[in-house]
């Protein structure tokens, strides 16, 4: 029988989930080594944001662990090479995100402070590949981004890195 | 630069809706993470959002620098070849020289400089990274003369990975002297290696290396490509693009002796000769058998194959790429037909994937397989080349499974196809 935890979130709610699947958190798992996880685990996310996180580390766990018993100690590294099914979650899982951007920061926050490292990539990656190759006013727009430069600070940049601004 | 105050800054956007800017908001960590994706080019060019933006590209720990990028590409239309890569190396000394000196270099990536003779340039940006403390370097170079890794970065102790990616065969001296003390990650690619003695001793004094991965490597004068480390625990060997010049290991012997190696990837021409030893940790192996020679006997090839499925000892997990020419899948099915050889050492597998052509050979190898190993739990069969009409329709008809790309089987089909007598499925075919 696999091991349960309870986590709640900041709004109070309670997720049931299997240790293997939760301890994908660095920070969790260091809660449980210290003892400090007898009941429910009070996590800084909000319910939305670890409903969301959970989806992510359930996938993960699928991808990483296909026999259950198997007597190599965990040692099962995921399969390496492209698995369809995956990429088509994956698809689907970042452009939800581009869709919504503030679960997509809400989810960076939480898996920064979950210590989550491969969500955390995950979502960077996402992020530079929407401003990789823009131009600034067009980042500006994605991201409610206020030019605060004066129109002489704006001409300096431009004299400084003019080439750099040629679309 | 401007020296306009604060009080008489004009916000001149207002077509922002009432949405908050939460990209700037984030910990300088994660901003750090997401720059670390992107080209400098494009990090500097981010730097023209806002005033916060303004000096972030400045501290900025990890550096991606291509020529490849559509600002440089886009160049070459008017420039020569020669100039553009002058105008990408003064981009890189600008922003070396600009960079906040106290920032420690996470990583470097330059992606296709084109290193002429008696420039100097690379070795000197090797050194200014070096004295940062680079952890990953990662290098894709064009060079007309041999590569010499200076002795400052062989033994600099903070690296840990080093990916270097020739875009020709381009000869890489490799160092007579211990170093690498903290290298766990070592990748070369299209690099021209001389000598067999000195590439075995540099592997095996890389006292913590895991990863290790040599592509499309021409091997000069090798008689035996020996790779012993204790440490290691992922080796790749690629020579899978067909080259007149380079046919990899096909005539030279190949030597493993890595108790720790987890898993090992081959794909490429066989090599003359296979020598195995303690690789017990094995657990995923990937091999791909291009083709033989055609100087060799069915006998020697036999041989050949019988030593690599004895040397690979309690894998779990085997991916065997079958796309054989038809000869060599006879070879092959020759082995097969004497299952004592995989009783031996494949009776721990459970997981098998085998892609395979549609042909008969490669049916009957499925069904020699299935038929060895027993305690398979997983078995997947991804088939190259398909045609469909004549093929899986059989498939799909005798065991109810769905024509797709893939077929994903169960453990109750496996029995079942084993349970299979190999000429039922041979008259399928007829």
């Amino acid at each position: 029988m696999a091991i349960m935890y309870a986590l709640k979130s900041s709004d109070n709610e309670i997720f049931e989930v299997e240790q293997k699947v939760i301890e994908q958190s660095e920070t969790i798992k260091k809660m449980i080594e210290d003892g400090a996880a007898t009941g429910e685990i009070p996590l800084q996310v909000s319910s939305k944001t670890l409903a969301k996180v959970l989806e992510w580390c359930k996938q993960r766990q699928h991808k990483t662990v296909e026999n259950e018993n198997d007597d190599n100690k965990g040692k099962r590294k995921k399969e390496r090479d492209e698995d369809d099914d995956i990429k088509e979650w994956e698809n689907k899982f970042s452009d939800e995100l581009k869709a919504d951007k503030d679960v997509l920061f809400d989810l960076l926050l939480a898996s920064n402070y979950l210590d989550l490292p491969a969500l955390l990539s995950f979502l960077c990656q996402l992020v530079a590949d929407m401003v990789a190759g823009k131009m600034p006013e067009e980042i500006r727009r994605m991201f409610n981004i206020e030019n605060d430069f004066t129109p002489e600070e704006e001409k300096a940049i431009t004299a400084e890195h003019g080439w750099a601004f040629q679309p | 630069m401007s020296t306009t105050l604060p009080n008489s800054k004009s916000p001149r956007i207002s077509e922002v809706d009432d949405g908050v800017d939460r990209l700037s908001d984030l910990p300088i960590s994660i901003l750090n993470h997401i720059f670390s994706f992107l080209d400098v080019v494009d990090v500097i060019r981010a730097s023209a959002v806002s005033r916060k933006w303004r000096y972030m590209w400045v501290s900025m720990p990890s550096l991606n620098f291509s020529v490849f990028h559509k600002i440089w590409f886009d160049k070459r239309r008017t420039w020569s070849i020669h100039t553009v890569n002058n105008e990408f190396k003064d981009f890189i000394n600008w922003v070396l020289i600009s960079l906040d000196k106290s920032i420690n270099i996470k990583s470097f990536h330059l992606m296709g400089y084109y290193n002429d003779t008696d420039d100097h340039t690379l070795y000197r940006w090797f050194n200014v990274v070096v004295r940062r403390n680079v952890q990953e370097l990662a290098l894709l170079l064009f060079s007309e003369t041999p590569i010499e890794l200076p002795h400052f970065l062989v033994t600099c102790k903070s690296l840990t990975t080093l990916i270097l990616r020739f875009g020709s065969s381009v000869v890489l001296k490799i160092p007579t002297f211990a170093g690498f003390s903290n290298l766990k990650s070592l990748a070369l690619n299209s690099a021209v290696l001389l000598d067999c003695v000195s590439l075995r001793n540099f592997i095996s004094s890389c006292p913590v290396l895991e990863d290790l991965t040599l592509r499309e490597c021409l091997y000069r004068d090798f008689k035996i490509l020996d790779i012993s480390s204790t440490s290691l625990k992922n080796l790749v060997l690629e020579n899978g693009c067909p080259d007149p010049i380079n046919d990899g290991l096909k005539n030279w012997e190949l030597k493993l002796a890595c108790p720790s190696l987890i898993s090992l990837y081959f794909n490429g021409p066989l090599a003359k000769d296979f020598s195995f030893q303690d690789l017990n940790s094995l657990l995923e192996v990937f091999f791909s058998v291009e083709s033989l020679t055609e100087h060799v006997t069915i006998e020697e090839s036999h041989n050949v194959l019988y030593k690599i499925f004895q040397g690979l000892h309690n894998i779990t997990d085997l991916k065997f790429l079958a796309v054989f020419e038809k000869l060599c899948l006879q070879f092959l099915y020759g082995t097969l037909s004497h299952p004592e050889c995989f009783q031996i050492s494949l009776c721990h597998l459970k997981f098998l994937k085998l892609i395979v052509q549609t042909d008969d050979w490669s049916m009957k190898l499925i069904f020699s397989l299935l038929n060895c190993f027993r305690n398979l739990v997983v078995l997947k069969i991804c088939f190259v080349w398909v045609n469909f009409n004549s093929f899986s329709y059989c498939f799909s008809f005798r065991f109810g499974m769905k024509c797709s790309k893939m077929l994903v089987l169960s453990k109750s089909t496996i029995l079942c196809l084993i349970s299979l007598p190999i000429v039922e499925i041979g008259v399928l075919y007829d």
